[in-house]
């Protein structure tokens, strides 16, 4: 706890990553008990600036700002935790299977990952999503992450092999522990560091294809995301053209900034935090 | 000789069944626009016979045909050299309307990938050498945090910036209306003043992975032994610099044939932002409208492209780094 709170005091850029972070995590949590329901269409107030009833001001039927960000964010973050989840679950399993059984299942799951590596991920997501409809979280977390655990799995697997060689896995065989075990308590902890910084990685990389599905307006606006709102934004609202309506431009690019700072800041953080070569004197 | 077949061998048959495969999912969206055309003749009175002859004639498939004739159809026109043609803009090949976009997208990115990869590159040596100090730490955050940005949301700041608030670039097309394309002066002043704020979305967007990449090697190659050694032969820091830079870059070559997959899935938001008429912005319109012979041709395009461009970075880096043996 002492070395976190140092590791992360040593650049203040860490700190505002982290504040960022929780910001987002607790609008995404509290969001929807705050406003459950949706806001109102006001022909009165159609861009109107922010103030103390529209912290953000209103959109182009008069809906308030503030609350479509904040009932954005849970389905921004949550799609984006469990897509970033399912993906490191995935490369992790295929990367340990490939690298620890060798033989026939290595070339078998790495033919695979060849395939995924080499198709275009986001246009097969783009492909997955219009097909299968971004129905339900779970359905939406699975095609974010269908393409792109390649890249983790490749990097598992070779990392497993140069664990394998090492000698307190000789040691542990040499024990008559089965094999499970040793995977389990002696390589798996070795690549923790690396698989919780790539968990930081597929954050992003999630919440920039989430996002952007929804942006580019191939799939039906069926949730409330960041996405739908830069859609009308710079499209069929027209609010891009007008100083006016500046605000409903701003808000979900300003959301979807300041929720990539935080997290790359953070990771940066945790990037020294799990992995202690890093550390450096001071 | 005989690695080069074998692995040309393995790309093509990775691109038979990513594209078959493709071709399934394709036919699996809702909106079918072969049924959509079907039942738009059958209400306009003709009889089922009539309707299916009609939409045969115009679009060249049969609406009730099962999928698996359309896949047929589809490869040996394929193995013909034949894409089929639009849906949206009937009777159109779909290799002219690919042929069309490419150039816009290949010079495009092109441009946008050296030049980020330039810049990646300078800053990543400049905060390799500057380690530990702020101005290192603080290239790293800007490049990371100018990465995880997503493309369209750069591309959405700039546009605003440069067209709505200063007028300054224009908001789509590749060139102007008054132009020609060709090699005259007034086409290629117009192209370059177009393409510059999708590059520019390129480069901001690119050079963070670059930046980041080139720190790690660069810090692993200062710390080698012959950094040492030249560095006790009393060697120029501008020959000690040569041999870093190098050294330190040879591992980013294959990652920038690789990145060229990234670039093009970037493109469809970035050119779609910007209404550039290049493969992103074909591919997303043709997702709209359920055009699946240009979705088809566009995703074999892409991944073409990809496969071969690791192919091909595979054996320059035998070449250029002789350490590595496969």
């Amino acid at each position: 706890m002492k070395t976190t709170w140092k590791i992360l005091r040593r650049r203040p850029s860490r700190i505002v990553g982290l504040i960022l972070l929780i910001f987002f995590t607790l609008m995404a949590i509290f969001g929807p008990l705050l406003y459950p329901n949706m806001t109102a269409v006001n022909s009165q107030q159609i861009y109107a600036a922010p103030s103390i009833h529209h912290l953000l001001g209103t959109d182009y039927a008069g809906r308030d700002i503030w609350v479509q960000i904040v009932q954005g964010a849970q389905n921004v973050m949550f799609v984006a935790a469990l897509g970033a989840l399912f993906t490191i679950v995935i490369g992790t399993v295929v990367g340990l299977a490939a690298g620890y059984l060798g033989s026939i299942v290595d070339s078998i799951l790495m033919r695979i990952t060849d395939i995924f590596l080499t198709v275009p991920s986001i246009t097969l997501t783009i492909i997955l999503a219009v097909t299968i409809g971004l129905t339900n979280y779970f359905v939406m977390a699975a095609i974010l992450s269908f393409a792109s655990w390649g890249g983790l799995a490749r990097a598992i697997r070779s990392m497993v092999m140069s664990v394998r060689e090492r000698s307190f896995v000789e040691v542990s065989l040499g024990l008559g522990l089965s094999r499970a075990r040793i995977l389990m308590l002696d390589v798996l902890p070795n690549l923790l560091p690396y698989i919780i910084v790539h968990l930081m990685l597929a954050l992003t990389s999630t919440v920039y294809a989430e996002v952007g599905l929804f942006y580019l307006g191939v799939v039906p606006f069926k949730a409330d995301n960041w996405g739908v709102m830069l859609n009308y934004a710079t499209g069929g609202s027209g609010a891009m053209y007008s100083t006016q309506s500046i605000m409903f431009l701003l808000s979900p690019i300003l959301a979807i900034v300041l929720l990539q700072t935080g997290i790359v800041l953070t990771s940066d953080a945790v990037n020294e935090i799990v992995d202690p070569r890093l550390r450096t004197a001071g | 000789m005989n690695k080069l077949v074998k692995r040309l061998g393995s790309s093509f048959l990775i691109i038979v069944i990513v594209t078959t495969m493709t071709f399934f999912l394709i036919r699996l969206m809702p909106g079918n626009p072969y049924q959509v055309m079907y039942h738009q003749f059958l209400m306009q009175g003709m009889n089922a016979q009539q309707a299916q002859d009609q939409v045969r004639s115009i679009l060249n498939v049969s609406p009730n045909q099962p999928v698996w004739q359309q896949f047929i159809q589809w490869f040996t026109d394929l193995l013909h050299g034949s894409l089929g043609t639009s849906i949206q803009e009937t009777g159109v090949p779909v290799t002219e309307l690919i042929f069309n976009a490419l150039p816009w997208t290949l010079v495009t990115v092109s441009i946008g990938l050296l030049l980020s990869f330039v810049i990646g590159i300078v800053l990543g040596v400049i905060s390799a050498t500057k380690r530990n100090s702020w101005l290192s730490g603080m290239i790293d955050n800007i490049g990371s945090i100018a990465h995880a940005v997503p493309a369209y949301v750069t591309a959405v700041a700039l546009l605003y910036l440069f067209n709505v608030v200063w007028h300054i670039f224009p908001s789509s097309g590749a060139y102007g209306i008054m132009d020609t394309p060709g090699l005259n002066w007034s086409f290629i002043s117009s192209f370059l003043y177009h393409m510059a704020l999708p590059v520019s979305t390129y480069v901001l967007t690119g050079f963070g992975s670059w930046e980041l990449a080139m720190k790690s090697t660069t810090i692993t190659v200062i710390n080698d032994d012959f950094m040492m050694a030249a560095r006790l032969r009393g060697l120029t820091r501008q020959t000690q610099m040569r041999y870093l830079g190098w050294n330190s870059i040879l591992p980013l070559f294959t990652g920038f044939m690789l990145s060229l997959g990234g670039m093009f899935g970037g493109s469809i938001f970035i050119e779609g932002t910007y209404s550039f008429p290049g493969i992103g912005a074909l591919f997303a319109t043709s997702i709209g409208s359920r055009d699946y012979p240009v979705m088809e041709g566009c995703f074999l395009l892409t991944t073409t492209t990809i496969i071969l461009a690791n192919v091909i970075a595979d054996m320059f880096y035998t070449k250029l780094d002789p350490r590595i043996v496969d």
